[in-house]
């Protein structure tokens, strides 16, 4: 495991031209994710927010290595602590997943076995990783579902996943990537099942791992008010590919891309009641699909012949942050 | 609750409640074993009354684990009830006869919560959407295809969708798959359980201009439920507000949202429409304080209470709390025309 490329303290997370392809029977393999590339420091929430079928929770499952057959990493660099795990074999992978890497996945009955009480997705949780006992990993495994926000744990500790709400059943799933206390945390779309009171509660135990032990955070989210909360970078992603990254406060605040600017324009607090709500118009490409050009150009309003010829490349236009790069032939400038 | 009395609505709920046996409600084991009593029966619905008009759009929203979705599927017909009544177009649904019922199940439909575990992964999405109506004859097999492109454009899907299984596509896709499902058969009531929670802030909006067109066009009766306050004021005519198995409040989205009664929606409205800027979040990194800027009337999360218990199942909690509301359970009462509300202050007000 030693590099010699490596002399500082590696990032807690670093992703390199991540490049994943759906296999096909009788066809050549659809790209569905092209070259994303991002770094998450210990402590640091970085979020991906984006268009819906855009690519971020093919990029999520396969971050600890997650994605299944006809799903395939085909190119690229994920490095935990600076170690690669592209390539690993899936013992290895298991050793780091759930201990060094957690997942929240999206649709939390998924990740709940329908015939296994709360208490034993968490206990086996622990105990995969660590040598204690029952009795100790079940206090542990009660300490993380009232940090996820779950009242009464010891009664829910006894309960059946279809016995929970939604929104508990989201939070323990929530409680379960905690638990081991892992590098990097993962999750896509964990809060969105929860009401504001709640998602605050865990936005906050957010903010006190990322201060307190320095967990990383990858935060998948539809919402930008969390991400204005707890982010400190932003991806955003359309059609496979990241168009826009950089500082969460300036990409909220300036958004270069045509695609971001278009999204914050939906949300729907700043839309009048009584209306049709804000939408973009027309619908993304379908993977397999792309337009040939920028992959915007079909729906973005400031789209000129060589947006539809030329893919533009991900870089920072002159006068803007170092950080922030933006995927554009013509970006908004503030 | 219904502002137009000489209409009937399609669908009402009379003092409707809806309990769960858990697994430690044995008979046997709970003689044997006392204090198992300790977590017996939960009630996921308590005595509740609602009803919903042709062309009407009522939001349902409230604390998680409150019994939104379990009231959902009770006025969907999805789950049967422990007490209380549901009513289609005035009669008794156990009244009608078997072929009534039938035109009942078909007319409310339902989109659930967890869009995955909803849809059979072995299915493509051509006959997850297309098959109901040509079972029901809605349409004939020759029209299957071209309706299922029709209602995929609907809502924002790309036609070339139609032979993927559910595990081949993103979470949002799956929710709307779910929809369109929902609305193949020409629903007259649609009860929509977080129907957009997984999407992206445009196909939110596309999917609720949707559902605005087809109460316009169709009268479409809609029952919303979503923890997101900002988007459900956008749609629905009314508000519900959900705690602890009981619907604390409801009225016109406005009135709702710009003058609450009830302390747990003046603490939602807060949190759903308090500006959380930048340096809020940097200040919270240096004192280590977020929300306490202002005074918020509910305090904490929910905690356990006995459901025997007497008073107010917030008195715990609730900074607006009096004597009385720790002796009798404030019962739900028109505070103005159209506007209900069940908290002891009201009647100070
Ligand atoms: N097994 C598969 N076979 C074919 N296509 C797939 C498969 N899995 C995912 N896809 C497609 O890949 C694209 C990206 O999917 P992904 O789930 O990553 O989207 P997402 O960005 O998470 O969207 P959402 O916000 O809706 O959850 C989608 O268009 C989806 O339909
Ligand atoms: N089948 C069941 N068996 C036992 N308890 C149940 C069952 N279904 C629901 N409950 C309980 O009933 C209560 C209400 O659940 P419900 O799913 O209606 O909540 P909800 O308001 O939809 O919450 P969320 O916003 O989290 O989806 C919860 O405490 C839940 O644990
Ligand atoms: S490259 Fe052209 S089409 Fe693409 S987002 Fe920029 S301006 Fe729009
Ligand atoms: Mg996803
Ligand atoms: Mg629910």
């Amino acid at each position: 495991m030693n590099d010699a490329s490596i002399t500082a303290t590696p990032p807690a997370l670093q992703v390199s031209n991540l490049h994943i392809t759906i296999e096909r029977a009788a066809a050549a393999p659809l790209t569905a994710v092209e070259g994303v590339s991002f770094r998450v420091g210990a402590g640091e929430v970085l979020a991906i927010v984006g268009e819906s079928g855009s690519g971020k929770s093919l990029t999520a499952m396969a971050l600890p290595g997650l994605h299944q057959h006809p799903v395939r990493i085909s190119h690229g660099s994920v490095r935990l602590e600076g170690v690669e795990l592209i390539g690993q074999p899936e013992s290895a992978l298991r050793r780091v997943r759930g201990s060094r890497i957690a997942i929240v996945l999206q649709d939390p009955l998924t990740a709940l076995n329908p015939v296994l009480r709360v208490e034993t997705h968490l206990v086996e949780t622990i105990r995969a990783h660590r040598a204690i006992d029952r009795e100790a990993a079940r206090s542990l495994a009660m300490a993380a579902l009232a940090r996820a926000g779950i009242p009464e744990p010891a009664r829910r500790l006894r309960a059946w996943p279809h016995e929970l709400s939604g929104g508990l059943r989201q939070r323990v799933v929530i409680a379960m990537a905690l638990v081991n206390e892992p590098a990097v945390i993962v999750a896509d779309e964990a809060t969105t099942a929860l009401d504001v009171t709640v998602q605050s509660e865990i936005l906050r135990e957010v903010e006190r791992l990322a201060r307190g032990t320095r967990t990383a955070f990858v935060w998948i989210t539809h919402d930008f008010s969390v991400v204005d909360r707890i982010a400190d970078t932003v991806c955003v992603m359309y059609a496979g590919q990241v168009v826009e990254q950089g500082p969460a406060t300036e990409v909220l605040a300036h958004p270069a891309h045509p695609y971001t600017r278009a999204l914050l324009e939906c949300i729907p607090i700043r839309q009048q009641p009584g209306h049709r709500l804000h939408q973009i118009a027309g619908s993304p490409p379908l993977i397999g699909a792309w337009p040939a050009g920028c992959r915007f150009a079909p729906r973005c309003p400031r789209a000129v012949d060589v947006c539809r010829r030329d893919p533009p490349r991900l870089s920072t236009p002159d006068g803007m942050t170092d950080s922030h790069a933006v995927r554009c032939h013509d970006p908004v400038r503030a | 609750m219904s502002d137009t009395p000489d209409r009937k609505p399609l669908i009402e709920l009379r003092d409707a409640s809806r309990t769960f046996a858990t697994h430690t409600t044995l008979t046997l084991v709970r003689r044997l074993w006392p204090a198992w009593n300790a977590s017996p029966i939960v009630q996921a619905v308590r005595g509740t009354d609602l009803a919903l008009h042709a062309g009407e759009i009522l939001g349902l929203v409230g604390e998680s684990g409150s019994g939104k979705t379990t009231l959902a599927q009770l006025v969907a017909g999805m789950l049967p009830l422990t007490g209380g009544e549901r009513q289609w177009l005035g009669t008794d649904v156990r009244q009608l006869s078997s072929a009534e019922t039938r035109a009942v199940r078909l007319a409310v439909q339902m989109v659930h919560q967890d869009a995955q575990s909803a849809l059979n992964p072995r299915l493509t999405v051509e006959t997850l959407i297309g098959e109901a109506p040509v079972v029901h004859r809605l349409i004939t097999p020759a029209a299957r295809s071209a309706r299922v492109a029709e209602l995929l454009d609907q809502v924002g899907l790309e036609p070339g969708l139609v032979s993927r299984r559910p595990a081949e596509l993103s979470g949002g896709q799956r929710s709307r798959v779910s929809l369109a499902r929902a609305l193949a058969v020409n629903p007259r009531v649609l009860v929509a359980d977080e129907p957009t929670a997984s999407l992206d802030v445009s196909v939110q909006a596309q999917v609720a201009n949707l559902l605005l067109d087809l109460r316009e066009r169709h009268r479409l009766a809609l029952l919303i439920v979503s923890h997101d306050l900002a988007l459900v004021r956008l749609l629905a005519d009314r508000l519900a507000v959900m705690h602890e198995g009981r619907i604390v409040e409801v009225g016109g989205r406005d009135v709702l949202v710009d003058a609450a009664h009830h302390p747990y929606t003046r603490a939602l409205v807060d949190a759903a429409f308090a500006t959380r800027s930048r340096p809020a979040r940097r200040n919270a990194q240096t004192d280590g304080q977020t929300d306490t800027r202002r005074a918020a009337p509910i305090l904490g999360a929910s905690i356990a209470r006995r459901a025997d218990a007497p008073g107010c199942y917030l008195v715990e909690r609730c900074a607006w709390a009096l004597p009385q509301c720790k002796i009798r359970a404030p019962l739900l009462r028109e505070v103005a025309p159209g506007h209900l509300s069940a908290c002891h202050r009201d009647s100070m007000c």
